[in-house]
């Protein structure tokens, strides 16, 4: 036994294998030292990786309120702009009403209208401003209001009307929201089709029903629709696509907030989609009273009127007298053989020149005259602080 | 708010608002023409068997009434209003009076109503006669025979005819009569004139 | 938000006129003048329900008598164009019927000027 012990390779191999021992369990304690780090390390990183997650949406979320506050803000301009050019628009049709220069004004009138509803539709969706207040309107005004919001709006016809009014809170969001589907009906059918609208009285209220001879929708397109009809819908506008589809996202955040129900999932008899709006009895009313009865304008019954101060007269030539003095004006063949045959020789011989200069001048005091109405469009300025809005 | 451009409540017109024997009737016009101000509604209201209408807006009502206003200094923002009255001549003519105002911003306005008139009765008033200028320069220039009628306003002294004429630079012939527009007598003498000249003239 | 002011903005027309006039363009001034006299014609057994409440409105009012279109814009309060659109519309439907003022070639008729001149001196003396 002795010469074991004596033997220095045994104390070698002893020595050796604690080592060895001591070498595996410095690295068992290493190793375990490591994966309790590595856990760590996981939890600490998927802790950061939710921290993100969440900043991202929040940011993301920040973001979208910013744009929707930007945006909101841009179209209240807007639209404060529309209804104010729209507002001179009926001025000027009412003064220039015998002139061909109406047949323009209305047309700038149309377009003023779609780019109005433009701007309004995006303020829905930034659940922005929907305009000045309305009052209680006829169900038959209300379709022809959003008629008239559509490009197209010669293609859409009124077959039926109910004796109906739409309380005055619902007028705009249902004109809007049915302008929206009169959009698409027109747009997604072919241009020598006609959109008809019918007027119904049903159970549960007032059915307004589109009809157009489109292709219709597949079962794809009819669920987007559904999808952004229903409350699931895309809630931000970044969501749109581009070029983005506002339409039925503007009509699912109408029908929600004004509570009537629209719904695109039948066919029309021609073919096309059938787009029904169902209003219920609470946005309905009788059938609002014309206003006080319009006497026809008459002198009578025109205000008092208020004076002011002194005209300023021209300086011109005078007579010996120290009266203004004028030239006589040859005429101009512009309304032929409307008066028996002018005496051109008899009078004096004005140059064309000064005949146009005439005109000019006739038409410069004109709007000289008119100065002051600038001063009555500026009252519309402060468009953009009522009227109702959203939420 | 303004409830669209409705019609108001369904017009009750009484017979007498419609034109007497309508089926057989010819319709004629004559002009009403002068600056703002001047009288042209009164004229037309003294003398028509209607009362007299306008195609004035209804925002600006208020201002538009100054051209009643006798001798009114007023704030010029009267629109471009067209009213307009009627009187039965016969059982074969109606006539029909167009006010035109005098700011004449729209050629084409003048032009629909220069197209088949008779011919125009220019008021003036004689304090204001270089705002008259414009509105004879397109009457001459539409080839319409006119007449002057001179509005004459209380109080204000009265010019002597030739030193008009020679103002207005007014043809020998051109008939200038003086006429008080608030009365019918004297509006229905200066409608006369202008007729008489008008006939002289087809003549 | 609401300063006195903001009482004072109003909305246009809820109905805006070129839908009114359904985009149709305007008359000749030979087809409906200031002066053209218009009516509602004899036959109107029914109207149909297509028309709209301002159409229905020109019908009454043509439906008693006749009346010049300068007068007919007067009473109606629409611009005088857009009751022309209107009044056109309806006569080619065949609602009214119109009677174009005095031909051109006769206005400067001494017949006619004569007949006026008498008539005025015998309203006014």
């Amino acid at each position: 036994m002795t010469e074991y012990i004596e033997n220095p390779a045994l104390w070698a191999l002893v020595v050796l294998l604690l080592i060895v021992i001591a070498v595996v369990v410095r690295q068992r304690k290493a190793a375990m030292a490591l994966r309790q780090e590595i856990a760590g390390l996981r939890e600490y990183y998927s802790d950061l990786e939710h921290h993100y997650m969440q900043s991202v949406a929040a940011a993301q979320e920040q973001a979208e309120e910013a744009t929707k506050t930007v945006l909101k803000s841009a179209m209240r301009t807007l639209q404060g702009l529309a209804a104010e050019q729209q507002l001179i628009l009926s001025r000027l049709q009412t003064k220039h009403g015998e002139s061909v220069i109406l047949q323009d004004l209305l047309e700038i009138d149309h377009t003023n209208s779609q780019f109005g509803r433009r701007a309004q539709s995006i303020a829905v969706l930034c659940d922005g401003w929907l305009g000045r207040h309305r009052d209680n309107a006829s169900v038959y005004d209300v379709v022809r209001s959003a008629q008239g919001r559509v490009r197209h709006f010669r293609r859409v016809e009124i077959l039926s009307q109910v004796d109906f009014g739409i309380s005055s809170r619902a007028v705009e969001p249902v004109a809007l929201a049915l302008a929206e589907l009169l959009d698409n009906a027109t747009s997604y059918s072919s241009p020598d089709t006609v959109v008809e609208i019918n007027i119904r009285t049903v159970p549960k209220g007032v059915a307004i029903v589109v009809d157009d001879a489109g292709v219709g929708m597949n079962d794809e397109e009819r669920a987007r629709a559904e999808r952004l009809l229903s409350s699931d819908r895309v809630k931000s506008v970044a969501g749109l696509g581009n070029p983005p589809q506002f339409g039925l996202a503007v009509i699912g955040v109408l029908s929600e907030r004004f509570g009537f129900e629209v719904s695109v999932d039948s066919s029309s008899p021609y073919g096309g989609v059938r787009a029904v709006v169902l209003l219920p009895h609470e946005l309905l009313t009788s059938m609002p009273e014309k206003k006080a009865p319009a006497p026809p304008m008459t002198r009578s019954s025109v205000p008092p009127p208020q004076p002011n101060g002194p005209e300023p007269v021209p300086a011109s030539p005078t007579t010996t007298d120290g009266l203004p003095l004028r030239r006589r004006k040859r005429p101009m063949a512009i309304v032929p053989g409307s008066a028996p045959t002018p005496i051109a020789s008899a009078r004096s011989g004005a140059e064309t020149a000064a005949i146009m200069g005439a005109f000019q001048r006739g038409t410069r005091s004109g709007r000289a005259a008119r100065g002051d109405d600038a001063d009555q469009t500026s009252s519309t300025r402060g468009s953009s602080s009522e009227g109702h809005e959203f939420s | 708010m303004v409830s669209g451009p409705s019609l108001g409540e369904r017009p009750s017109l009484q017979s007498r608002d419609y034109v007497a024997g309508g089926a057989t009737q010819t319709a004629v016009k004559i002009l009403v023409v002068g600056h703002f101000a001047v009288g042209k509604t009164t004229f037309i209201g003294s003398i028509s068997e209607i009362e007299p209408l306008s195609t004035e807006e209804t925002m600006t009502r208020a201002a538009q009434d100054l051209d009643d206003l006798k001798g009114v200094r007023g704030k010029t923002t009267t629109t471009v209003a067209m009213d307009f009255g009627r009187l039965t001549i016969s059982d074969r003519v109606v006539l029909y009076l167009f006010g035109t105002p005098g700011q004449v911003r729209f050629v084409q306005m003048w032009e629909d109503m220069a197209r088949g008139a008779l011919g125009a009765l220019v008021l003036v008033d004689p304090e204001r006669l270089a705002d008259s200028f414009a509105v004879i320069d397109l009457i001459e220039q539409y080839g319409l025979d006119y007449a002057i009628a001179v509005n004459n306003f209380d109080g204000n002294p009265q010019r002597a005819e030739a030193s008009l004429r020679e103002a207005l630079d007014l043809l020998d012939d051109t008939p200038v009569v003086t006429c008080d527009a608030r009365d019918e007598k004297s509006s229905a003498a200066a409608l006369t004139t202008l007729v008489s000249y008008l006939l002289a003239r087809a003549g | 938000m609401n300063g006195p002011e903001d009482f004072e903005l109003e909305a246009a027309e809820l109905v805006r006129p070129y839908v009114i006039t359904k985009g149709r363009g305007l008359p000749d001034d030979d087809q409906l003048s200031l002066i053209t006299l218009v009516t509602a014609a004899p036959e109107q057994v029914q109207r149909p329900l297509r028309l709209s409440p301002e159409e229905q409105r020109l019908l009454d009012l043509c439906s008693a008598g006749y009346l010049s279109v300068a007068e007919i814009a007067g009473h109606t309060r629409l611009p005088l164009g857009v009751v022309r659109i209107m009044l056109a519309g309806l006569t080619e439907a065949g609602y009214l019927i119109t009677r174009p003022p005095v031909a051109r070639a006769r206005l400067a008729d001494k017949e006619l000027l004569e007949e006026v001149l008498s008539g005025l001196r015998a309203k006014f003396g």
